[in-house]
């Protein structure tokens, strides 16, 4: 019995040594590894766009060329899109740029499509019967619409490789309009290489008058082997020179003369973005000019062509780090309610999109960070961009499409995701927030992403977005907020008239509603490469009564208008005094 | 004699025996139970605790050649010069062989950048299964880091990758060669080999800091978790917090960046990093004279910062005061160019 006690106290004593070397053996209880991404703010709830393109009879995609494998710097920008009413019956139709191919180091065209919106929608194509086949059928960017010669009707300007096209907007002779090629005879069609294009009135004649962006010296005799990650990839745009910008005076009779030089534009901006609208409030229009690798450029309008470029005087040339970015597109609204419009920029993958607050007196800050949009990182590459009220709470959102230029991106993905970013208050100001799980499926997939236009296709009062993309079709989203995220909120669509027609970039709309004062902005270009419709939309939230709306008629008087109809489109007619 | 009486001398002639044998064996198991913990430590990088343990074991076997080695090289992979050549002259004075000194002073001048690494490299590449090479590599790698030679960094660290490191080495290589990467603008590969780094030592901190600095701006909410579990260790606090503050204020919490800042502040009054970061907070804020005042501070100490320049040039601007902030932007356009002009890419040619 005393042998069996001993015998299992030696037992425990070697059992509790063993424990105890165990125990001082195993390693140090370590925190966990941080390399777990932090949670995702992936939010459930109905979503806001539907996408309806199979619906539509839309079928359509822009080719850059990529299958000749030759991945030239042509090849990464991409194409745009319109959203206008080319035939006068109230309904937005949609013109798309064709882009092209390089097929044996040979540049050649093709054809953009126009689609008529035919209601409930659907669409036909009339791309033929407009005589657009053979008019847009070369290497083609860019879309811009205005009505040039201010009969009423839109026309478009066409922009590209090597050439800029005018097409009027004329009757067919059958009742329907079609267009008519008149670069030649209106003397705009010297580029070299053509990106965004702005209309404006600069002069206050009543004429829209043109900016067209260029981008760089690129050509296949300029055309060097760039491999960024070992394999053979498109090359920077640092590599080549960048070349001037034109600027065109409408001179009322069907031409334009070239005000380049008048207007001494900068030679140095890779310009892919432009928009043009009042900035400070003097009823002129200003320019702001996107450059890829070099400072962006904000043309202050002094009168008759007389141009100030004070990009970074004004603070609106480069980043808070005072360096230039790779800037794409562009777009301005009064996202925090101060009344003045603030410039937002799309940029390249390791830059944040800028945005710059104006403090008014040509001053602007670059506000990025405080509001908030900072936090989706800096792997995108920002193309088409839009300010618009989506889920009509009364505060402008913002839409980013996104995708890369290179094929093989270090750190990033050729395709990306599209970016919603709701305008919210956080902190005691307006900030952006990303809705992953509201967006709609299309903005869970990864896509390419260029030309993007805002417009209320349905005239349902909700703005739609129609996306274009590279070398993948183009799609159309219905905002289906009215049933979701912005159910029971209000909305006021005005459709403004100038007199004669005449141009109203640069026109500022100031609407009264349950004590806060609500403004938007007429513009010329903006987004990237196309042209969203000018309809005017305010959000009202809940509110189903508006105060009056204040019309700052550009190079005009000020007018305010009572008795506006919610939830339904208003004209507003310069000089009327009322609505119609 | 009784029984009893000789079985109690036969105790304690057993005790004493003990005694004696514990007396003789101690030291061999004590110097051997040092090593133990001494190889443990180093081979974990744990260099700070394993230089703690090394001059412990000093003291009681101040003739331990190999341990007095081992301490030399050890406070100079700490950058602890001082302690470095205290160890190394005692060990010379104590008949450490010659070539073993000049080799370790030759790696110390390597690792600070003092002499050129490219001879170290190519003997790195010749021999490499000699036992040395690891610890040439990684002061070159660091010597090559230290004089702004990214890619030569990341060519020698590469060729320490190549010789299979395991563990607490590898993952220190790792972090070097991240910071070989970011040097050189490749932040995707910087951030792998970060990511790397830390999956093979989960309490690799400098790994976490680097990729957390790295991520401020790529993806500041990974950024911000990474900095709050380091300010669970006691890892450089101040610049964590800094770090914090700056990953809050790309995610656009600036009321808790700003407190954050002024707390360092408080600590550090003189850090012209903390007072940068806090007059571009309240720029991004609207406080603009906050932010004057604290610029003003700053360019009267360093009037050539470009970081407090470019914030001078906003705070300017966002003030009414145009012809200042042109001047300002102005200065900036020359320091940039003169920044361009001393930019060490002459140093990376062969």
């Amino acid at each position: 019995m005393k042998s069996k006690f001993w015998f299992l106290v030696v037992i425990g004593i070697f059992v509790i040594a063993i424990g105890a070397g165990v125990w001082l053996t195993l390693p140090q209880n370590h925190d966990a590894s941080p390399i777990a991404p932090p949670a995702s703010e992936e939010l459930d709830g109905p979503a806001l766009f539907e996408d309806v393109t199979s619906r539509t009879g839309i079928d359509f995609a822009y080719r850059n060329g990529e299958e000749a494998n030759l991945t030239t710097i042509l090849e990464s920008l991409g194409g745009g899109v319109a959203a206008f009413d080319y035939d006068g019956d109230d309904l937005i139709d949609l013109f798309f740029t064709g882009g092209g191919s390089l097929t044996d180091k040979m540049i050649r065209g093709r054809p953009g499509k126009l689609y008529k919106n035919l209601g409930g929608w659907m669409f036909q194509d009339v791309t033929d019967q407009t005589g657009l086949t053979s008019a847009t059928n070369f290497y083609s960017h860019g879309v811009a619409v205005a009505d040039f010669d201010c009969d009423g009707y839109r026309d478009l300007l066409v922009t590209g490789w090597k050439r800029v096209v005018l097409l009027h907007n004329i009757p067919n002779g059958s009742g329907g309009r079609t267009f008519e090629d008149v670069t030649s005879k209106a003397g705009i069609g010297e580029a070299q290489w053509a990106t965004s294009a702005a209309w404006g009135d600069l002069d206050g004649d009543g004429f829209p008058d043109l900016y067209v962006c260029q981008y760089v010296d690129w050509s296949f005799e300029n055309d060097p082997v760039c491999a960024t990650t070992g394999i053979r990839d498109v090359c920077a745009p640092q590599r080549f020179k960048p070349i001037r910008h034109l600027l065109y005076r409408n001179k009322r009779d069907g031409t334009f003369e070239n005000v380049t030089d008048q207007a001494s534009l900068r030679p140095d901006g890779k310009g892919l973005g432009v928009v043009m609208l009042d900035l400070d409030a003097d009823r002129k229009p200003e320019i702001y000019v996107a450059n890829d690798a070099s400072n962006n450029f904000l043309y202050r309008n002094l009168d008759g062509f007389r141009l100030e470029e004070r990009g970074s005087l004004s603070g609106v040339a480069t980043d808070d780090s005072g360096l230039y970015n790779g800037s794409m597109g562009v777009d301005a609204a009064d996202f925090d309610g101060s009344g003045r419009p603030s410039l937002f920029v799309t940029n390249f993958q390791g830059e944040i999109h800028a945005l710059y607050l104006n403090l008014g007196s040509h001053r602007f800050r670059h506000h990025s960070q405080a509001a908030g949009l900072g936090r989706f990182g800096r792997s995108y590459v920002g193309f088409g961009t839009a300010f618009t009220d989506f889920d009509g709470d009364g505060w402008e959102d913002l839409v980013v499409m996104n995708g890369h230029v290179l094929r093989y991106p270090a750190g990033s993905t050729y395709r990306q995701l599209p970016i919603f970013l709701h305008n919210e208050r956080h902190e005691g100001r307006r900030q952006f927030r990303q809705l992953p799980g509201r967006g709609g499926a299309y903005f869970r997939s990864d896509h390419v992403g260029r030309g993007l236009a805002v417009a209320d296709l349905d005239q349902d009062g909700w703005p739609d977005l129609i996306v274009s993309h590279q070398n993948d079709p183009v799609t159309i989203l219905r905002n289906v907020a009215g049933d979701t995220l912005g159910a029971g909120n209000h909305r006021l669509m005005i459709s403004l008239h100038g007199k004669n027609h005449r141009d109203l970039v640069g026109t500022t709309l100031s609407l009264e509603v349950d004590g806060r004062i609500l403004t938007r902005f007429v513009k010329g270009g903006g987004s990237y490469l196309s042209q969203s419709d000018h309809h005017i939309d305010f959000g009202l939230g809940r509110v189903d009564h508006v105060g009056p709306l204040t019309v700052s008629w550009s190079y005009g008087r000020t007018e305010v208008f009572s008795n506006l109809k919610v939830d339904q489109d208003n004209e507003i007619l310069e000089g009327s005094g009322k609505p119609q | 004699m009784s029984r009893r009486s000789i079985r109690f001398l036969a105790v304690l002639a057993t005790v004493g025996l003990i005694a004696v044998f514990a007396f003789v064996a101690y030291p061999y198991y004590w110097r051997s139970q040092s090593w133990n913990e001494i190889r443990t430590a180093l081979d974990n990088r744990e260099l700070k605790s394993g230089l703690e343990l090394l001059e412990r074991h000093l003291e009681y076997a101040s003739d331990d050649l190999d341990a007095r080695l081992a301490a030399a090289q050890t406070a100079r992979r700490l950058d602890d010069f001082a302690t470095a050549d205290r160890h190394l002259k005692r060990f010379e004075a104590d008949g450490g062989p010659r070539d073993v000194v000049i080799l370790e002073k030759t790696l110390r001048q390597s690792q600070i950048g003092a002499i050129d690494g490219r001879a170290a490299l190519r003997f790195c590449k010749e021999y490499p299964e000699n036992p040395i090479v690891p610890f040439m590599l990684e002061a070159v790698t660091r010597g090559f880091l230290a004089t702004v030679q990214p890619s030569r960094a990341e060519e020698a660290v590469s060729l320490w990758l190549d010789r299979k490191p395991t563990g607490a080495e590898r993952s220190y290589a790792l972090f070097l060669k991240g910071l070989a990467c970011e040097r050189q603008g490749k932040v995707p590969a910087a951030i792998e080999s970060y990511r790397e780094s830390i999956s093979l030592k989960s309490d690799a901190h400098e790994s976490w800091f680097a990729l957390g600095q790295i991520l401020t701006r790529e993806s500041p909410g990974e950024a911000k978790t990474l900095f709050e579990k380091l300010q669970q260790t006691d890892y450089r606090p101040f610049e964590v917090k800094l770090g914090l503050a700056r990953s809050l204020r790309q995610l656009g919490e600036l009321d808790r960046a700003v407190e954050l800042l002024e707390e360092l502040n408080r600590l550090q009054p003189d850090s012209v990093a903390v007072m940068v970061e806090l007059a571009r907070v309240e720029l991004d804020r609207g406080r603009l004279e906050y932010a004057e005042s604290m610029l003003k501070n700053i360019l009267g100490r360093v009037p050539n910062d470009r970081d407090a320049l470019v914030q001078w040039s906003r705070c300017l601007r966002s003030l009414g005061r145009d012809a200042e902030s042109q001047a300002v932007l102005e200065q900036l356009r020359k320091l940039d160019e003169e920044l361009f002009r001393q930019q060490p890419t002459g140093s990376e040619k062969p």
